[in-house]
């Protein structure tokens, strides 16, 4: 018997499949690379991209953090799976559930397997727990065939066909017949996030049925907006109720080793601004109280009028040139990831700058790497003085340790970014 | 007994291999395990699992909180290297010193898969960590 994470198995199952595009939000710790793709994706585009391809016969998977709705109108002729922990309030496509690690394996190929007869995309929900958790394996064989890719004309005939209610029936029957009628299932007791009382093992959008659902259940924020948006007569017996995390543990912040936003705060007053990002990073809203949205929506409520205090700090591959003159309304940084969009200035010294309306150089999926800094331990002295280590608690790099009452700078993570340098008032790193 | 044993480090890779022996351990000694978890906020925030093992009939749960790399606030940490007044070494050696004090703390477990695992991998100085408690 043999133990392995969630991730690993997941690993595994991709690796096996011959996905043709494979895309990882990045704050999925998932240790497969995305491919099929070669300029950044936001998520959306990515979901695009795996449906068309999946239309041409090349499967799709893709693992995200966030809400997503693929179309549901289409009729494919390769896999296209999206993993997901959290809901979307509409969707248009059968959606598969696991809350609990051990069934990973058989929901995953069930999702496989829906999308494969059913020629349709399938969303499978799992829940953080289950997705961040260990799973005893027997053997996780794995095999299904591949249609072989080929474009024809006709092929564009799959796009746009309309909601299939007779395949959304078969699906539904398909599953109840598989699950032997019952389609509810209860989490354990003992749960990091609560996940008790009765819940789908799936959803298929206009044949599921509320009415099974009775007493209490605990829900994640996201699953009770998906319940409460596609299921408008909620049986009465019914009481639905949030899932309060665990508060008894708490860990101090770490972000990313070179993170971009913490090098732009030690440059450009966040105080009393209001702080908007396209980056689904929950560290963003903790440590800055960042709030998440698209920059067209930004753009949008800007419209005919300045917001002076809004900051914008954005990926710029999802930017639009064409857009450019909406950017007057309020401050903006785009973060470069990747692409090459000329028009604005660039900083140049991440480091040390005082503009905005400009491009930094990298964003959190590109962080540069330099040469590591060294600690003067002789200049270090904050242990010693019974202070707070600066550059530990504003730089919050998980790089940096307490080592023999001075800063140590691991080497294996520390990117040279410059930023625990600039922290230190004793200027013991160099 | 019950244990609610919290887990919280950075090193990825070498918390997994300490769970996964862990979980091994403690059902070979009996012990019905359940292991829980959230994703972590992001790339480099520090993993934190929560494994519970019940032993007994008993509702209530003994707290040990293993803090292999200073990350924990607001509550008195077991196993930590402050409280324990060892260095972290930046290749986690002494995420193994610490899970010998673990299993010292829970003392119906054996040791057996920890150090078959170890002798196996040839990792000297994590089994001399492992057995210098």
């Amino acid at each position: 018997m043999e133990i392995k994470s969630s991730l690993e198995l997941l690993a595994d199952l991709v690796g096996r499949g011959a996905y043709n595009i494979v895309y990882v939000e990045h704050n999925i710790p998932l240790s497969i690379p995305s491919k099929g793709f070669s300029a950044p994706l936001n998520n959306e585009e990515s979901v695009d991209l795996i449906i068309s391809s999946a239309i041409s016969g090349a499967g799709g998977i893709g693992f995200y953090n966030s809400p997503i709705s693929p179309r549901g109108d289409l009729n494919l002729r390769g896999v296209a799976i999206f993993v997901t922990t959290k809901l979307s309030s509409k969707v248009d496509v059968p959606i598969i559930f696991c809350r609990d690690a051990s069934l990973l394996i058989e929901r995953f190929k069930l999702a496989l397997k829906v999308s494969e007869e059913f020629k349709i995309p399938v969303i499978l929900s799992v829940n953080e727990n289950a997705l961040n958790n260990f799973i005893k394996v027997k053997d996780a064989d794995y095999s299904i065939e591949r249609i072989s890719p080929l474009v024809t004309k006709r092929t564009f005939d799959n796009f746009n066909l309309g909601i299939d209610l007779k395949r959304l029936s078969s699906i539904y029957d398909f599953l109840i017949g598989y699950f032997k009628n019952e389609c509810l299932e209860g989490d354990g007791e003992f749960s990091f996030i609560k996940s008790t009382g009765k819940f789908f093992k799936f959803f298929v959008p206009y044949f599921s049925n509320i009415s099974f659902l009775t007493g209490d259940i605990y829900l994640e924020r996201s699953e009770i907006i998906f319940v409460r948006s596609n299921f408008t007569v909620l049986n009465e017996n019914v009481r639905i109720n949030e899932i309060k995390i665990d508060e008894n543990i708490s860990i101090r912040d770490a972000l990313c080793p070179g993170c971009p936003f913490m090098l732009i705060s030690k440059n450009i007053d966040f105080k009393d601004k209001i702080l908007v990002t396209d980056i689904n990073c929950l560290s963003l809203k903790k440590v800055f109280d960042f709030v998440y949205s698209k920059v067209e929506d930004v753009m949008g409520l800007t419209v005919g009028r300045k917001a002076e205090g809004l900051l914008f700090i954005g990926k710029l591959s999802n930017f639009k040139p064409k857009m450019v003159k909406m950017l007057s309304g309020f401050n903006f940084i785009f973060l470069n990831d990747g692409v090459n969009i000329s028009g604005f200035p660039t900083i140049s010294k991440p480091y040390k700058f005082k503009t905005v309306n400009a491009v930094f150089p990298y964003s959190c999926n590109n962080i540069p790497k330099y040469k590591p800094f060294k600690v003067n331990v002789k200049k270090c002295i904050c242990f010693k003085k019974k202070e707070d280590p600066y550059c530990i608690n504003k730089s919050l790099c998980p790089a940096l340790y307490e080592l023999n009452g001075a800063v140590a700078i691991n080497d294996k993570l520390c990117v040279g970014c410059n930023l625990c340098a600039l922290n230190c008032p004793y200027g013991a790193i160099k | 007994m019950n244990y609610r044993i919290y887990f919280i480090g950075l090193n990825r890779d070498l918390i997994h291999t300490i769970i996964k022996l862990f979980i091994l351990t403690a059902e070979e000694g009996d012990y019905l395990v359940n292991v829980s978890s959230k994703l972590p906020d992001n790339p480099f925030y520090p993993l934190c699992y929560e494994v519970m093992l019940k032993g007994s009939e008993k509702n209530g749960f003994v707290d040990i909180h293993v803090d292999f790399d200073n990350y924990l606030m607001g509550v008195n940490t077991d196993l930590s290297p402050s409280t324990l007044m060892i260095n972290i070494d930046r290749d986690g050696k002494h995420y193994w010193y610490m899970l010998g004090l673990l299993f010292k703390k829970i003392d119906d477990l054996s040791t057996a898969f920890i150090t078959g695992y170890l002798v196996d991998k040839k990792m000297d100085t994590e089994l001399k960590n492992f057995r210098s408690v």
